[in-house]
């Protein structure tokens, strides 16, 4: 699937994966791709994001906000099964301090590719339906996005959805650009 | 602390892929706690056997899997 991605797209999903390093995680989920989206200046999927609003700054403050601070364990998958992982680790604070989920994290052993979650798998999947969809060739960053508020469940999406961008919105700021600024590709 | 509904849950997840996720995040959930309550245990004074007997293994295999990590 990754052959076709433009150069962008590759650079979105590799600084989402730094992003996931950075936190100390051990998979990628759907707002880390959202910030392998916003972290390159450049690219016009990020133009058009900045245009509706959202900044790499305020996106990870947002993250942070709603999805506890991370502790590396997969509360998507854990809430698949019943279990609120947030829960866990307040009754574990409770207990025992702040960080005591923490406390035996291994780390991140991972120094090649991460996991990616199912649902950043879909989005995955998704963007290049959307490619398809728009006759496009190629997947870009652009794409992600819209794979992202297609799958339209992940914490990306939620995200997207507070800061009202929705499909219509987004691809109006693909298409419209701010005076004097230059095609960024 | 697992409850019978969890398990139904996980066992009968139609989806692969989400099935398997969710059982490996609950496998790094319970190593977590179980290295949390070793650790506490052992700060109380309790003794690897005792901590083997309510964790339902061998002593050998508690001490080998916490002895090291807790310098001891």
């Amino acid at each position: 699937m990754f052959e076709r991605f433009t150069h962008p797209a590759r650079e979105a999903v590799v600084q989402a994966q730094e992003e996931v390093r950075r936190q100390q995680g051990e998979r990628l989920g759907t707002e880390h791709l959202l910030l392998g989206v916003l972290a390159d200046t450049d690219n016009t999927a990020a133009a058009a994001l900045r245009r509706l609003g959202l900044t790499p700054a305020a996106t990870r403050r947002r993250i942070a906000e709603l999805a506890g601070p991370d502790t590396g364990l997969d509360a998507e998958a854990l809430r698949s099964i019943g279990i609120d992982l947030d829960a866990v680790r307040r009754q574990a604070e409770a207990a025992f301090g702040p960080g005591a989920l923490n406390r035996h994290c291994r780390g991140s052993r991972h120094r090649g590719f991460l996991p990616f979650s199912p649902r950043a798998k879909k989005v995955l999947e998704l963007a290049l339906r959307e490619s398809v969809r728009r006759r496009d060739g190629h997947i870009g960053p652009e794409h992600i996005v819209l794979g992202i508020l297609r799958e339209a469940r992940g914490l990306a999406a939620v995200i997207l959805t507070e800061a009202k961008v929705d499909r219509a919105a987004f691809e109006a700021a693909l298409i419209a650009r701010e005076p004097g600024q230059a095609d960024a590709g | 602390m697992v409850h019978a509904d969890v398990l139904t849950t996980a066992s009968a997840s139609a989806d692969p892929e989400r099935g398997l996720a969710a059982v490996a995040a609950l496998r790094q959930l319970v190593e977590r706690l179980e290295g949390l309550q070793v650790d506490n245990a052992r700060d109380r004074g309790w003794s690897w056997q005792q901590i083997a007997r309510v964790l339902g293994i061998s002593r050998q295999a508690v001490h080998k899997k916490h002895a090291r990590r807790r310098g001891r």
